[in-house]
């Protein structure tokens, strides 16, 4: 497996942030920055993942150290799908012009965003402790 | 290398996606370019992903489902972790 782990976060971020940008212009709506912010974190982790797939089968590092990365890729999975449930929770708030429910969709998308970053950087983190190569 | 073909069209891409912030474009296109040199499937994932011109619930399904689906096991197939 050839990929940058490390340009990888940063496209990764980066493009949560170029996408934040173009929600915030209007240029997209929220539900499809929320959309766009998801996939790229799910393509960029799944890239990621194939590095430490690639260090297990050469390297075995053992079931302690599978199981840590096992549990924060969880964690990350729960962090991306909170963040696409409340884009979707958007979407349903910006079709039915409640303000009450865009503004609470919107909180939840703000706290999913968080979490989803935090998520992303621990388990490029871990992979690196490990010993993963990550130019 | 990245082909300047290759290079042109996520220019493009990114280009049509936010064409009034030129710096930031700028580096992201760097960025891309090497994280997708030695990964073509990055750039079509991406690639698809820019040109969507609008999102549906039922994206958004298909994406979560699509995550709870690539589990550990999946991502990992020569892991060392007994099956549960």
């Amino acid at each position: 497996m050839k990929k940058h782990g490390s340009e990888l976060i940063i496209v990764l971020l980066s493009l949560a942030g170029l996408t934040s940008y173009f929600g915030c212009q209007g240029c997209k709506s929220p539900a499809q920055t929320a959309y766009v912010v998801g996939q790229t974190t799910t393509i960029t982790i799944e890239a990621t993942m194939g590095l430490w797939a690639d260090y297990v089968d050469k390297h075995h590092p053992g079931v302690a150290a599978e199981n840590k990365v096992k549990l924060a890729y969880e964690q990350y999975q729960k962090a991306d799908i909170l963040l696409l449930t409340a884009g979707k929770a958007m979407l349903e708030a910006q079709t039915s012009s409640d303000a009450a429910k865009q503004s609470s969709a919107q909180a939840a998308w703000r706290q999913a965003e968080a979490a989803l970053t935090s998520s992303t950087i621990q388990l490029y983190a871990l992979l690196q402790e490990l010993g993963v190569k990550l130019p | 290398m990245l082909d300047q073909e290759t290079a042109d069209s996520i220019s493009r891409i990114v280009g049509t996606a936010e064409p009034f912030v030129p710096p930031l474009v700028v580096l992201v296109l760097s960025i891309v370019r090497q994280a997708i040199e030695q990964e073509p499937r990055i750039e079509a994932a991406l690639r698809a992903l820019f040109t969507k011109q609008s999102v549906t619930p039922e994206d958004f399904d298909a994406a979560i489902a699509h995550i709870r689906a690539t589990t550990y096991a999946k991502l990992v197939p020569k892991s060392d972790i007994p099956p549960s």
